[in-house]
């Protein structure tokens, strides 16, 4: 026997090993091998006649038709399964199919397990998509600091693609005047040592130089050595502009305050200062009147300083007036506002005044349609913030906090906006006195908050009260005026 | 009644200026009736018929629109002008709905008269 000639036993069984199944184009099997019987769990006569599709409810990567079709046009497919085992197991092969002879529509079907491969491929997948999705910067870095790996917000933060980057010095990042940095940081990256939200500069590739916070941790090998660094960088550039108009805000506002303390104190002395230059006026009128029949030369004498007297009353009642209007006189302007817009940013800036830390869920019902009020801005802001930052604080450690911000139409061409805490509300006989200067139950501050707001509200043409809330916390309610209806409606 | 020409209730918490005020309108030959506050004014059964109330803007009590407003309730329909420093809109608009005279402080004594006295005469002519 030709020692290179296999006998057919041999042949069979070597065929047999292989994971091969022989089909009818629609998945009917004819031949099932051992290997197949391994692979899927099924016995050769279990299975026979049977449809393959079916049998091991087989996920195709795309539909079966457009398989089929790129089959008959090439005569073969390659492709991955995902089928299950007799057992209910998740197997994933890679498959090759061969049309056998055209007319009778036979083929093969061979197949390998690459189950375990794809798992791996999938979990990297993942990872990378995960860090190639993150809003920050992750960039791996050996202890040289040469960048290895960059992701997609890498790129967008500091305009750099990961080609340009990858095997230069992470230094390319760093403002000319504090490359030093690296050194101190890398130095207790390699003492094992996590950086946290160390807020620094960092320079983008069309030079702007942009505040960042980086939190940078060792990397280790299998043996536990460290050999480089993952460092994370957040742009907190929005931050510090939020921060800075909140201080904006804060500084605009505290002006308002102090010239509405100084009005108040204005209108307070003025008068005093007028009820007595009237009882003086009084006097004066009066004595006038009894003189007024007398003609001798003293009363004549008399009258006359009467007269000069009354004339320096009304100057010192003058001088009250323009003193007090110079004082009342800040730069109210009453324009149309939508309440709602107001509304959502001064929430935003007392939940950011008030600290990322104390997480409140905030809810808004606001009546879009008819928001439109006619008010000072920065006043009605300042009473805003106020009531807003005043729930938040009454909040402060309660296991439930929701701030809930409610306008509506009240009665009489009347806007109601309701600030609805559930903090530890306010009890009867604080309540009493919340409204006046000066009686502060808080730690800090003066206590002229409500009193102030209430002043700006009243200015305003509405009432500021206080509800305590059915569900625990309290409720501060005021009223704006509507713009005329006409305005309202052409809106 | 002795011959005089009207009557006035004086409503105001700072004695000089009540005092004052009664000075000044007595010289005009006017009757007048002190009230340190609402509360006493409106324990008051009866109103002069030729007669104006002067009150303060401002009472210990209650504010002196609302203290017109009580009277206007129980229909007593009596002149009245009120003293006031520096008038709001709102308390202007308020005053115009209750027929109120709106003396502003600190006033010339010789106009507070002045409007006291037409007040009285309008409600003889009536």
């Amino acid at each position: 026997m030709d020692s290179h000639i296999i006998p057919a036993e041999l042949q069979r069984r070597a065929l047999d090993a292989a994971q091969v199944m022989v089909r009818e184009f629609d998945g009917t099997i004819l031949h099932w091998s051992q290997g197949m019987e391994h692979l899927y769990g099924w016995q050769p006569l279990e299975v026979l006649g049977r449809n393959s599709h079916e049998l091991l409810q087989t996920v195709f990567p795309q539909p079966l038709t457009d398989i089929e079709k790129k089959l008959v046009e090439n005569g073969k497919w390659s492709g991955d399964l995902v089928r299950r085992h007799r057992d209910g197991r998740r197997v994933v092969v890679a498959s090759h199919w061969s049309l056998w002879d055209q007319p009778a529509c036979r083929m093969f079907e061979d197949d390998s397990d690459v189950t375990r491969e794809r798992q791996e491929y999938d979990a990297k997948q993942y990872l990378a998509s995960i860090i190639d999705s993150a809003d920050d910067a992750i960039i791996g870095k050996t202890l040289e600091g040469v960048i290895r790996s960059w992701n997609r917000a890498a790129q967008t933060i500091f305009g750099y693609g990961a080609a340009e980057v990858i095997g230069k010095s992470i230094t390319i990042l760093f403002p000319r005047d504090r490359i030093e940095e690296e050194a101190v940081l890398l130095g207790r990256v390699r003492h094992g040592e996590r950086v946290e939200h160390y807020e620094t500069l960092r320079c983008r590739k069309d030079g702007v130089v942009i505040p960042v916070s980086l939190t940078i941790s060792p990397i280790l090998d299998a043996d536990g050595k460290i050999i480089g660094a993952s460092k994370i960088v957040r742009d907190i550039s929005e931050r510090r502009q939020a921060l800075k108009k909140l201080q904006e805000v804060q500084s605009e506002l505290f002006h308002v305050s102090r010239l509405n303390t100084i009005s108040h104190m204005a209108s307070g002395l003025a008068h005093e200062l007028n009820q007595p230059l009237s009882a003086i006026a009084n006097y004066l009128r009066g004595t006038q009147r009894l003189l007024s029949n007398e003609q001798d030369d003293l009363s004549v004498a008399v009258k006359e300083a009467l007269a000069r007297a009354s004339e320096q009353a009304v100057r010192a009642g003058e001088v009250v007036k323009r003193l007090r209007n110079f004082l009342s006189r800040h730069d109210t302007e009453f324009k149309s506002e939508s309440v709602s817009e107001l509304v959502r940013e001064t929430t935003a800036l007392a939940l950011f005044a008030v600290g990322p830390s104390n997480d409140v869920k905030v809810v808004f019902e606001l009546d879009e349609g008819f928001d439109r009020v006619f008010i000072d801005r920065i006043q009605i802001q300042q009473v805003l913030l106020n009531l807003l930052r005043n729930a938040c604080e009454a909040m402060d450690g309660a296991a439930w906090r929701e701030l809930k911000i409610v306008t509506k139409a009240a009665a009489s061409n009347m806007l109601e906006v309701s600030i609805i805490d559930t903090g530890s509300g306010i009890s009867a006989n604080a309540a009493a006195e919340i409204f006046i200067p000066f009686k502060s139950t808080k730690r800090q501050g003066m206590g002229v908050g409500l009193a102030i707001s209430k002043t700006i509200v009243e200015v305003h043409g509405g009432k500021l009260w206080l509800e305590p809330n059915p569900d625990g916390g309290s409720i501060f309610k005021f009223t704006l005026p509507f713009l005329p209806p006409a305005e309202n409606a052409s809106r | 009644m002795q011959d005089h020409r009207g009557f006035i209730y004086l409503v105001e918490h700072d004695f000089a200026v009540r005092d004052s005020l009664r000075f000044a309108l007595e010289t005009e030959g006017l009757l007048v009736q002190e009230f340190p506050d609402a509360a006493s004014l409106l324990a008051q059964s009866r109103f002069e018929p030729h007669s104006c109330l002067v009150l303060a803007g401002e009472l210990n009590d209650v504010n002196g629109i609302a203290l017109v407003r009580m009277l206007r309730k129980r229909g007593v329909s009596i002149p009245a002008i009120l003293l006031a420093t520096f008038p709001g809109r709102n308390l202007i608009a308020e005053s115009r709905k209750l027929n109120v005279y709106i003396a502003e402080c600190p006033f010339v004594a010789d106009d507070l008269i002045d409007a006291i006295l037409a007040t009285l005469d309008s409600t003889r002519s009536n």
